[in-house]
């Protein structure tokens, strides 16, 4: 009794601070999305007036070249990032996950989808990245079909292996010869051996997707000029920053960096409190 | 009637494991089989439950030639149970992944209650051990493996469970194929048994 109220209390306290990491990692972002949601047009105009002014009680992140509040833009351009992100690999993590299954079913299909994993990973990233979002036509439509297709690779391969393992289980060889079919299998068995990794791997696709859309729209393959996306504010102030107006690219990338560093925070906690080989510790 | 006629088998590029083997195993028989380690009878016991395929020979079970699609009427008790349950799964859905089990059969292995809510790494071998019993006497199981399946458990608890699985054979008329080392069990519950290195002698 003694023995296990101690190791309640123990685990208890290392689990709690994973969940208030993870609660706190979700706030924030909540918050940042939140805000960038409810700034309205009016905040992100022009007033010519209010040019170039450093950063101050008025405007915490200064305001630019037209006399624009740099946190509206960056907060906007922050909730842009995350509906690119969130888009992209919601897609990336269904085509991993069916792809990763598909593999389990032949060898010859193991071997095609090693293959493409295999042909994805070997080619830089944000060549093909800027190939397919310029293919499909740019702008959002094309940033998120480019990171979609370009960022499943990785977690695919994972789950693969995942799959592979779980396929050969005695349970797996026990389940197929109480007559069950292989797709009550891949339901039942698979499915959720794989759900941890899966919502891992979603959290940390994350940090991936935004900066590669930023990094094509600054170099100008992704979301169109108007829109307030950070890597437009980047590009755009370097043309700047010469001038000495560091805060317009000081603040927005710190704000990326933030965001990025939330979300990966988060996955990593996430992982912690969920994962097979880290939640046993917990 | 459980036919085995001429079943060969190997893994890939190994010399034959055994050769041409030939077994029979009647309804509501228990054979024993027994012989020294790594030479094939779990693997033999696998080829049995239609989960690897042997590479010469067939199997007939009550007339039909394996595979068999869907349940299969030869279902193999493991050695180690903590194995073959899901290890994310409730014991009540282990238990329904053999098809609807007789409540009685349960009562009779002596699984507890309790234990259905249970998840397997909440259980001691002994105890898992019956459920995979239990999962593998479904109504539709004809012949049953038996690899082991006792090994792990004490002296008590090993009777127990032979008494219940015996008066099932009787009951259902199942037929067992009991694989073990301990001459003394075989001995015990056994109409007949097989050394398994003669089973595998007898073609040389």
């Amino acid at each position: 009794m003694i023995e296990r109220t101690v190791k309640q209390s123990n685990s208890c306290n290392l689990r709690q601070r994973t969940l208030v990491t993870i609660i706190i990692a979700f706030i924030l972002l909540i918050g940042i999305i939140l805000s960038g949601a409810l700034i309205g047009p009016e905040k992100l105009g022009v007033n010519l007036q209010l040019r170039n002014i450093p950063p101050s009680f008025a405007h915490l992140f200064g305001t630019d070249w037209l006399g624009r509040d740099m946190l509206a833009r960056t907060f906007k351009g922050l909730a842009l990032s995350f509906g690119v992100g969130l888009t992209a690999a919601c897609i990336s993590t269904i085509i991993a996950l069916v792809l990763s299954l598909l593999s389990s079913v032949n060898k010859a299909m193991d071997a095609v989808i090693t293959w493409l994993i295999d042909l994805f990973l070997s080619m830089p990233h944000i060549v093909i990245l800027i190939l397919i979002s310029f293919a499909a036509g740019g702008g959002f439509k094309g940033v998120v079909i480019g990171l979609a297709l370009t960022h499943w690779p990785s977690l695919t391969r994972l789950l693969r292996a995942e799959v592979l393992q779980l396929k050969n289980m005695n349970y797996v060889a026990v389940s197929k010869s109480l007559g069950k079919s292989r797709l009550w299998i891949a339901r039942h068995h698979i499915l959720p051996h794989l759900i941890p990794q899966l919502i891992v791997g979603f959290v940390l696709l994350f940090p991936h997707a935004i900066l590669h859309e930023a990094a094509i729209t600054f170099l100008g393959f992704g979301l169109s000029a108007e829109a307030p996306a950070i890597g437009i504010i980047l590009s755009e102030s370097m043309r700047y920053l010469a001038t000495g107006m560091w805060w317009l690219a000081f603040f927005p990338g710190l704000s990326l960096l933030a965001m990025v560093g939330i979300f990966d925070l988060l996955g990593r906690n996430i992982r912690r409190l969920i994962d097979p080989f880290h939640s046993q510790k917990l | 009637m459980l036919e085995v006629n001429g079943v060969s088998y190997r893994y890939q590029n190994n010399p034959w494991l055994f050769k041409q083997l030939n077994l029979v195993i009647h309804p509501g028989e228990v054979v024993g089989l027994y012989g020294k380690s790594g030479t094939g009878k779990t693997t033999l016991a696998t080829i049995l439950a239609g989960l690897k395929k042997q590479a010469q020979g067939d199997i007939k079970v009550d007339g039909n030639l394996y595979p068999i699609k869907g349940f299969q009427p030869v279902q193999l008790v493991w050695q180690l149970p903590e194995k073959v349950v899901n290890p994310k799964w409730r014991m009540e859905k282990v238990l329904a992944e053999g098809g609807d089990l007789d409540p009685e059969l349960l009562t009779a292995l002596g699984i507890n209650e309790e234990w259905l809510n249970r998840y397997p790494g909440e259980l001691s071998g002994g105890e898992l051990q019956r459920f995979c019993l239990a999962r593998a006497l479904g109504p539709e199981t004809r012949y049953l493996i038996a690899d082991e399946m006792t090994t792990m458990l004490d002296a008590i608890t090993q009777a127990q469970i032979w008494h219940t699985v015996l008066q099932l054979v009787k009951q259902r008329n199942i037929g067992i194929l009991a694989i073990s080392h301990d001459p003394h069990l075989l001995k015990r519950v056994c109409d007949r048994i097989i050394n398994f290195d003669e089973l595998v002698g007898n073609v040389y």
